[in-house]
């Protein structure tokens, strides 16, 4: 089956901030600072967690984000056949406290004794194979990780949706943040304070198609209008214009009334913001997620995508533009649009 | 409408050697290329063989700088990528410029920088040195070096779906291309022999105690391996404008989720089976079309008898006629990187009409009660081959490719 649209129909977010969009909502437009820390979480009061007991925080927090934006959807995931429901994954780090735990009964231990429930926890797709188990999602499933994976796996979770892969698609970010990652950061960067103590946590949405929410009767958020990525060095400032212009065509030819970004640091963000706006001509209100998101990674980007989500008007056609520029130079644009009329 | 997808360009680097003529050679002289591993001692594991690229195979066309700073994974990718991208029919400078997407797929990574970061962090040795680890110890980071190495200014997309991984990002750039969202696509996967690994799969007591002889009624596991496998995926009529030799045609591809364990298959291979008949419905082909499987096939117990089920079970009638063989006895599961590999193998398989031998197999067994090739077996034509792949967290793909046929 083919689609002419892909719209987001649930959200689900639990971190810093609290649970739920409600929380989320909230810590942005009020309060905006830490809330809680992973110890705050009881996994039981979301959801039953008898198939989580042994799983990294990774794979709790992930489940929990995908819980809420199935209920958000209302989605009865017992009506679809389960291998028409997908899930892409986005992570930077993976689960990492797993994996540093693995590391030191290798070193300090003995290596030929090593846990086999910590090797397996260890590999960046556990997350996965968690959620899809619990959730029961047997179709194309995959785990993108990087510092741009969360547009890269709406991106493609809206491929999958279009070329009739999956009817339904989880998409979703989780990145838990440590001491190992704290410590190391604090080197890479022009100010160290900045480093926040964020943790972090899982941004879920639902994507659907346009003839599924119909049938539903269903208000979605958005609709995907339109995913770029590219990549280059940014650390060379011509190479970020030349990446930078590259996400304008998104700014100029579609009437993007609103610009959600965040970046590594907020120079450098700021300074493709100049690029795009320079060429643009026009005004456009921006948000700057930085100092809110920095450091939680695919969480962090995930949330800011959710933010986004919850300013778009549903009733009207505006156009929010999600950018995201990374470290590495993969810099990406998510264009969301209120559905108005459409549905 | 949907585009046809051509591979026009390989590179490969495993134990057997660098490019398709030394894999190939390797074929016809049914050599395995498994050795006692030296980089760490191996004395307690259950095994002490893996397949090892050797270090004058890598290329070293990097400045010093550049190679200090690299992981091997990193040198091993870099190495296939050059060769696939070295036919003089691939303009390098037109790559930046047309935004070419390279899709990656690996298991761990940069795991041997990520060993030398954890263990100073572990040891609190070597605090402002060990940041400079983290550049290529996240998996991400090849995909971008490759990136900048070669002007590939599109998308670049890490897949991590274990031992899935590298087909999967083959598969991920036949869907792009097909649905018209790509035109010209760098894609393969990746991975290294590291301890991390080696004492991971010991613990879940997969690794072979003797030699890896899959489907045999004696398999006792799996031998590691490294190594890479990069190709070129096009849109049919790209190809053709710009010249370029077409190995094969992605008829099919199919990828699905297990839902049932972090590491062990679904014995009753409904997620597998699935992969291999949407791969064979999108191809439009009968079973008796396919003239070689080049299986999963790891040695282990589990993934043997659940591949032959679902290749039973998904092709149904003849399709225990069809030649299967693993060709892991004789380069190891070089984890998200093999998936990418026995995809070059594939082409080999087609472009040279070759099949080659499942080594070390001698016993039958009731439970792969398939058609397994013992020897290599050189024939008339082949045209059509499947390959299949699972990773742990029952991920599953299958791809079939097939000898361009130009109407």
């Amino acid at each position: 089956m083919k689609t002419d649209g892909v719209f987001i129909t649930g959200i689900g977010c639990i971190g810093d901030f609290g649970a739920g969009k409600l929380e989320f909502k909230d810590f942005f437009d009020h309060v905006g600072r830490v809330k809680k820390k992973t110890l705050d979480f009881d996994f039981n009061d979301y959801m039953d967690t008898a198939m989580l007991r042994r799983a990294d925080e990774n794979s709790c927090f992930s489940s929990v984000a995908v819980k809420m934006a199935i209920d958000d959807a209302g989605l009865e995931m017992e009506k679809y056949a389960a291998g028409k429901i997908g899930m892409v994954m986005a992570t930077t780090h993976g689960p990492l406290a797993y994996t540093l735990e693995y590391h030191q009964e290798m070193i300090v231990g003995d290596a030929h004794m090593v846990s086999p429930l910590l090797f397996s926890n260890s590999l960046p797709n556990t997350m996965a194979s968690y959620v899809g188990k619990i959730f029961k999602i047997c179709g194309s499933t995959i785990t993108l990780t990087g510092y741009n994976a969360v547009l890269q796996a709406i991106k493609y979770g809206g491929e999958l949706i279009s070329g009739g892969v999956v009817d339904i698609c989880l998409v979703v970010g989780v990145d838990i943040y440590n001491d190992v990652l704290k410590e190391s950061y604090q080197h890479c960067v022009k100010n160290p304070e900045k480093i926040s103590d964020n943790f972090g946590g899982s941004g879920a949405i639902v994507l659907e198609t346009s003839q599924s929410i119909k049938k539903r009767e269903i208000e979605p958020y958005a609709k995907l209008l339109r995913t770029e990525i590219s990549t280059l060095n940014y650390l060379q400032l011509d190479s970020y214009k030349e990446v930078a212009m590259g996400l304008v065509n998104n700014v100029k030819d579609d009437g993007v009334e609103q610009i959600i970004t965040s970046s590594w640091d907020n120079e450098e963000c700021q300074r493709g913001m100049a690029v795009i706006l320079e060429n643009v001509k026009k005004i456009i209100p921006i948000v700057d997620c930085s100092d809110k998101f920095a450091y939680t990674f695919a969480a962090g980007e995930m949330f800011k995508v959710i933010f986004a989500l919850l300013k778009v008007p549903y009733e009207k056609q505006n156009k929010i533009l999600v950018q995201s520029v990374t470290k590495l130079g993969s810099c990406g644009s998510l264009l969301l649009g209120g559905c108005g009329s459409e549905i | 409408m949907l585009k046809r997808v051509v591979i026009t360009e390989a590179g490969v680097l495993t134990c057997l050697g660098r490019g398709l003529e030394k894999t190939y050679e390797a074929f016809l002289r049914e050599e395995s290329k498994l050795s006692k591993i030296v980089t760490f001692a191996t004395n307690r594991y259950a095994s002490e063989n893996g397949g090892v690229v050797e270090d004058c195979l890598i290329d070293i066309d990097l400045d010093e700088n550049e190679r200090a700073g690299l992981d091997r994974s990193s040198h091993i990718v870099y190495t296939a990528c050059k060769d696939a991208l070295s036919s003089a029919l691939v303009d390098l400078n037109q790559l930046r410029f047309s935004k070419t997407p390279v899709y990656l797929g690996t298991t761990l990574g940069g795991t041997l920088k990520g060993q030398m970061f954890h263990h100073d962090y572990v040891l609190k040795q070597n605090k402002r040195k060990r940041v400079f680890l983290l550049k290529d110890y996240l998996a991400c980071n090849q995909t971008v070096n490759l990136s900048k190495k070669f002007n590939l200014t599109g998308e670049a997309l890490l897949l991590n779906n274990a031992c899935a991984s590298g087909l999967n990002a083959i598969g991920v750039a036949f869907s792009k291309i097909r649905n018209g969202y790509e035109d010209f696509v760098v894609a393969g996967g990746y991975d290294v022999m590291s301890k991390f690994v080696y004492a991971g799969f010991n613990s879940l007591q997969l690794l072979a105690s003797g030699k890896c002889r899959p489907f045999d009624k004696n398999r006792s596991g799996l031998v590691l391996g490294e190594g890479a496998g990069v190709v070129v995926v096009e849109e049919l009529d790209h190809a053709m404008k710009r010249g370029a030799a077409i190995l094969a045609e992605i008829i099919g591809f199919g990828q699905t989720a297990d839902a049932y364990h972090l590491t062990k298959p679904d014995p009753q291979a409904i997620g597998a089976t699935e992969a291999i008949k949407t791969a064979k419905e999108m191809a439009g082909i009968a079973t008796n079309d396919i003239d070689y499987i080049n299986a999963h096939g790891t040695g282990t117990l589990a993934n043997d008898s659940m591949e032959s089920l679902a290749i039973i079970t998904a092709l149904g009638e003849g399709s225990q006629k069809i030649p299967v063989s693993s060709t892991k006895p004789m380069t190891g599961h070089m984890l998200g990187g093999t998936g990418a590999v026995e995809a070059v193998f594939s082409l080999l398989s087609i472009s040279k009409n070759i099949i080659p031998g499942n080594l070390n197999y001698e016993t039958f067994d009731a439970e792969c009660d398939l058609n397994i090739v013992r020897e290599k077996m050189e024939r008339k034509e082949i045209k059509t081959v499947m390959s299949n792949s699972f990773g742990f967290g029952g991920s599953n793909s299958s791809i079939i490719l097939r000898e361009l046929n130009e109407n």
